[in-house]
């Protein structure tokens, strides 16, 4: 091969590659990369910056009570939504695996529908069933006999709706993550568990949840990402109207919305950069520590 | 890189123009101004054409909801993209977004503002006492559905009503008599977000003043009222400016709304469209109230800005503009001198109203005792969203909350949200 060939021939897969990089850069690196620039000055997106070093960080961990508030709510949301959209999903595809032969497209596609759902229409239709005086919920409630509850006006109350929606929404497509790794595990496996006498119980302890576990990983990893991202949710639920942001309390001002709120309200491009960028820290190091928890000393 | 890109950008759509847009069309184009709004109605649309032939401006609309138009003009400033000749700005976060420093003096700029009305004046200008921009006067009373008015209170005449209600303490002695009568089923307002806009828009005492959290004669009186219009039941629970308080303007569960010149046309008919009630109007307890308000304000910058001083002169400086928003869209004019002779110059039977003219009411009876109006400020979204949480509080309590550990949540979360804040009284 002559040496013009082989830079024609070198050339021709980095010019098919570079669509990829050059629009990565322009609308993902250098955004990052510009923000985190940002961070070190007090701006309102407008007029003139003003370098002021590492004052926006130190008055995010030192001044900001509701930074502090907005990472306990998250916390609180996640304690909750992870656990049971892992439990749900799981439990729904292996029943849907193993229980459900016709029909099993239609379930799992109802299952996923609110994953693709538009949020805003999401959010209008949770405020509604959640209204103190007019919501469906509310009406379930008195007919049993109970008292309507302010959903939307008590912190424990509005935390409830979030985790609601946040589940609803999400376990649809843990169920799918779940439904993926389940065709993988051989069914050579399950039948010689049944020879030797296993139930459905002990094979799915036995043989499922361990051959699951790289997906369980990436479930649970990207779960916990998400919940740290949290912001559609609490967002939507007090759109509209005059309401505030974060809902009762601050009750579910999530890190993400708090963001949002100093960026877009308050107009704070140097003090929302660094909230960004503290954001993108913990992200990054859930995701590490998640992975390194859930595989242990092991390779996987 | 952002130069780079800009230039690659403006080269492709200088190219495009080039290609399929003749010169004369682009020659119009050289009067052409674009506004960021969220009104695109027919109405406006020929309230334009008239403008467009009057003056050889055209206009173009832009649809921008008015919760997202802070974030556009913000985003369009810091990537250098292309600002409109006019934007918007509605009266939740006016204060922050008057001082953000981007827009243009507009008398300065050649705006004629002799003949505005003064208490507009100070709601348009940033803390360096620019005015950025005209607004048409936004003022309001109480509407109430008749049907209802005449089942409980005895009447749905809105001078015998007037007489009835000459303070906010009348709303509660007679609306536990409604609630009485009508099983608990019936209230005087669907929300308490109602009566505390009402209440915020007659008062004119800044809830901040320089840096300091001056709530005593602002605030203070406020939430004492809401906490007392709660404690007693008179209001219903919905949340304010929501679809289910939407729907309540055509149910028989609530009498009274908070009604602005605008109000008409855009809630209650709006809301009301079949028109399941006829309606009444009196003046508040208290007189008129400033009720929303939206600024027309010039980014710099901005596209053509000779064009957008002409437009703004010419409807709101301008008796013609004046004629052309009445007919078209309703709206008042802060012209001083359509005021000040014995002329009614907003006069109108209105259908929904059961032909009572609401217009020359609040142009006789309640813009002539509007003399000022509560300045924003830059803590204005702070103010807002700690009002909204403290009315939810209320809202939950049912009123079983004193008045001082409501302003003091709400000046600690001012204080959360601008550092800068400190609390005076």
């Amino acid at each position: 091969m002559n040496k013009k060939k082989f830079k024609k021939r070198k050339i021709v897969p980095y010019t098919m590659i570079a669509p990829f990089f050059i629009l990565y850069f322009v609308f993902s690196l250098y955004p990052v990369l510009y923000s985190f620039v940002i961070s070190l000055y007090d701006w309102t997106g407008v007029g003139e910056k003003l370098f002021i070093g590492i004052n926006n960080y130190i008055a995010i961990f030192t001044r900001d009570r509701l930074f502090i508030k907005s990472l306990v709510n998250a916390i609180l949301l996640f304690v909750f939504t992870v656990p049971i959209e892992v439990a749900l999903g799981l439990f729904t595809a292996c029943i849907l695996k193993d229980f459900i032969r016709k029909g099993r497209n239609a379930f799992q596609l109802a299952n996923f529908l609110p994953y693709v759902t538009c949020s805003v229409a999401v959010g209008i239709i949770f405020q509604e069933m959640f209204s103190w005086k007019t919501g469906v919920v509310n009406y379930l409630v008195t007919a049993c006999g109970g008292e309507g509850i302010y959903w939307l006006g008590l912190d424990w109350a509005t935390r409830i709706v979030v985790i609601v929606m946040v589940v609803w929404k999400n376990y649809g497509y843990v169920m799918v993550m779940f439904l993926s790794g389940l065709s993988t595990i051989p069914e050579d496996l399950y039948d010689s568990a049944k020879i030797d006498g296993a139930g459905w119980w002990a094979s799915f302890w036995k043989i499922t949840i361990p051959m699951l576990k790289p997906i369980m990983i990436f479930v649970v990893t990207t779960c916990l990402m998400n919940a740290w991202k949290l912001f559609d949710e609490a967002k939507l639920l007090f759109d509209g109207g005059e309401q505030p942001v974060g809902g009762p309390d601050n009750a579910v001002l999530t890190p993400m919305l708090r963001y949002y709120d100093i960026s877009f309200h308050y107009f704070r491009y140097g003090y929302g950069s660094a909230y960004g960028v503290v954001i993108f820290v913990i992200i990054a190091l859930t995701g590490l520590i998640t992975v390194k928890v859930m595989t242990g000393d092991s390779d996987d | 890189m952002r130069r780079f890109l800009s230039f690659l950008l403006a080269g492709a759509m200088a190219a495009g123009m080039f290609v399929t847009t003749p010169v004369t069309a682009a020659a119009e184009e050289d009067h052409e101004i674009v506004i960021w709004c969220w009104d695109s109605s027919e109405s406006r649309e020929q309230m334009h054409a008239d403008f467009t032939a009057d003056t050889g401006i055209k206009v173009t609309l832009e649809m921008v909801d008015k919760k997202d138009m802070a974030q556009k003009v913000q985003t369009t400033i810091a990537s250098g993209g292309e600002l409109p000749s006019i934007c918007w700005c509605e009266a939740t976060y006016r204060g922050t977004l008057l001082n953000l420093g981007c827009w243009e003096d507009i008398i300065a700029a050649g705006f004629n503002a002799d003949q505005m009305l003064p208490y507009v004046i100070p709601l348009d200008s940033d803390v360096n006492g620019n005015y950025i921009g005209p607004e048409c006067p936004s003022i309001g009373g109480i509407a109430y559905k008749r049907e209802l008015a005449l089942e409980y209170l005895g009447t749905d005449d809105p001078d015998e009503l007037q007489a009835m209600f000459t303070s906010w303490d009348d709303f509660i002695t007679y609306g536990k008599q409604v609630q009485e009568k009508s099983d608990g089923k019936v209230f005087m307002f669907s929300s308490l977000g109602d009566v505390g806009i009402m209440l915020k828009g007659q008062g004119a005492a800044p809830f901040v003043t320089g840096t300091e959290i001056t709530f005593e004669d602002s605030m203070k009186p406020l939430m004492s009222t809401l906490i007392d219009f709660a404690a007693n039941g008179v209001c219903d629970v919905l949340e304010y400016d929501s679809a289910e308080d939407g729907a309540s303007y055509t149910d028989d569960n609530h009498i009274f709304y908070p009604c602005a010149n605008w109000s008409i046309v855009f809630t209650i008919q709006a809301n009301d469209p079949e028109k399941a009630h006829d309606w009444g109007f009196f003046v508040a307890p208290g007189g008129g109230f400033v009720m929303g308000g939206t600024t027309m304000c010039v980014p710099k910058g901005g596209k053509n800005l000779e064009d957008a001083i002409t437009y703004l002169n010419y409807f709101w400086a301008d008796e013609r503009g004046a004629i052309l928003q009445r007919k078209y869209k309703g709206n008042f004019s802060p012209l001083k001198t359509l005021y000040e002779s014995d002329e009614i110059f907003y006069s109108k039977e209105e259908e929904w109203f059961r032909g009572q003219d609401v217009l020359s009411v609040i142009q006789t009876k309640i813009l002539p005792d509007i003399k000022e109006a509560r300045v924003p400020t830059i803590y204005d979204t702070a103010i807002t969203n700690a009002y909204t949480l403290a009315y939810k509080k209320i809202n939950a309590s049912g009123g079983d909350i004193t008045v001082e550990e409501i302003l003091d949540y709400m000046a600690q979360n001012m204080m959360d949200n601008e550092p800068a804040l400190t609390r005076a009284n």
